[in-house]
């Protein structure tokens, strides 16, 4: 089943312009309903305030890096069902053995095109 | 390694060798070569660090601040950051007027198809610009997402300002710790001491520039 267009998306970054990128590109894929947090403990906080259907992740952010965040969301009983997409500068096997090993859903390294992007959403929600 | 600095470092390990038996707790032979030494690597990392910054305009108001290099490639972060939401904010625009261009075309191709009449081809060429919009869209994407180098770049400067401001620190930190056994010029152990607590209190805040030089001086670098 493909993602639904109106699911409410938190894309997470402390680069402004990474998060406006990512905006971008869902917008051109059809998903508008999307909020932002600057780093970890900032998107922590809006998720147990409100229902998101998919977290986008940096790695490297201040206060709380990515990986953090991860396992705080698969931790938390009432936000583990939600598919994390991790979106990263961090290219080392080990940085992506540590993410599948804290439960990430998908892992897209930068730089990135919207193709990649596309295809890795359709993977998370293909068993939705 | 060049051969050079492989003989730079043998100098310095013949200076600093173990001291011989019995004579824990004097000053060695090598101690003033290497502390010479690491004060002209201190001076030399400074600077550079000065080199650095005179590459920007200083953006700090303050005219009686001299910014650091970290400051410097901090500000360089800021500015291509700044660049970059100006291309967005463009191509968004562009976007919005691509999509608005690919709505009309779509119009058009539905009315002239209704018609059941062929008009000189211009279903064709309709046809044929809603293929330049699409075209025109993903050239569109691909400017939005090959801007992710500012938030690349961004990282490494990070990267370079942690690993700067960790080696001067250290570097200081070695000029303290051998010049308080030999002479300073003014003050002393203490004077010396302090500033160094100092530079530690500072490293929070942004300018830090005069006490590295204060620091500097106190020892005749």
């Amino acid at each position: 089943m493909a993602a639904r267009t109106d699911m409410k998306i938190l894309v997470v970054d402390d680069m402004s312009t990474m998060r406006r990128i990512m905006r971008s590109i869902f917008k051109e894929l059809g998903f508008t309903n999307i909020e932002e947090a600057e780093n970890g403990s900032d998107a922590l906080g809006k998720l147990k305030g409100d229902k998101f259907d998919l977290v986008v992740s940096d790695w490297n952010m201040p206060v709380m890096p990515g990986i953090e965040l991860l396992r705080n969301i698969r931790a938390d009983a009432a936000l583990k069902h939600i598919p994390v997409l991790m979106v990263t500068a961090e290219a080392q096997k080990e940085n992506l053995m540590e993410a599948i090993q804290a439960g990430v859903s998908n892992y897209v390294v930068k730089p990135f095109t919207a193709e990649i992007i596309k295809q890795k959403l359709d993977k998370i929600f293909a068993g939705a | 390694m060049s051969s050079n600095a492989n003989e730079s470092l043998q100098e310095l390990h013949r200076a600093y060798a173990p001291p011989p038996a019995g004579t824990d707790g004097a000053e060695r032979p090598g101690d003033r070569e290497l502390y010479t030494h690491l004060g002209e690597l201190a001076r030399y990392l400074d600077e550079t660090m000065r080199k650095l910054s005179a590459l920007e305009q200083p953006l700090t108001s303050s005219a009686g601040q001299l910014p650091k290099a970290s400051d410097a490639l901090t500000d360089l972060t800021r500015m291509t950051e700044q660049g970059t939401h100006q291309v967005m904010e463009l191509t968004d625009a562009l976007l919005v007027s691509n999509r608005q261009l690919r709505a009309g075309l779509e119009t058009i191709q539905i009315g002239l198809s209704d018609t059941g009449r062929e008009h000189m081809g211009v279903i064709a060429q309709a046809a044929a610009l809603m293929d330049l919009a699409v075209g025109n869209q993903k050239t569109l994407m691909d400017i939005i997402t090959a801007l992710s180098f500012q938030d690349l770049a961004g990282q490494r400067v990070k990267k370079i300002v942690g690993i700067l401001d960790e080696v001067q620190s250290r570097l200081l930190e070695l000029v303290v710790v051998f010049g308080v056994k030999g002479a300073p010029k003014d003050g002393g152990p203490d004077r010396a001491e302090a500033l160094l607590k100092e530079l530690e209190a500072t490293k929070k805040t942004s300018i830090k520039q005069d006490v590295v030089d204060d620091l500097l001086k106190e020892f005749g670098f």
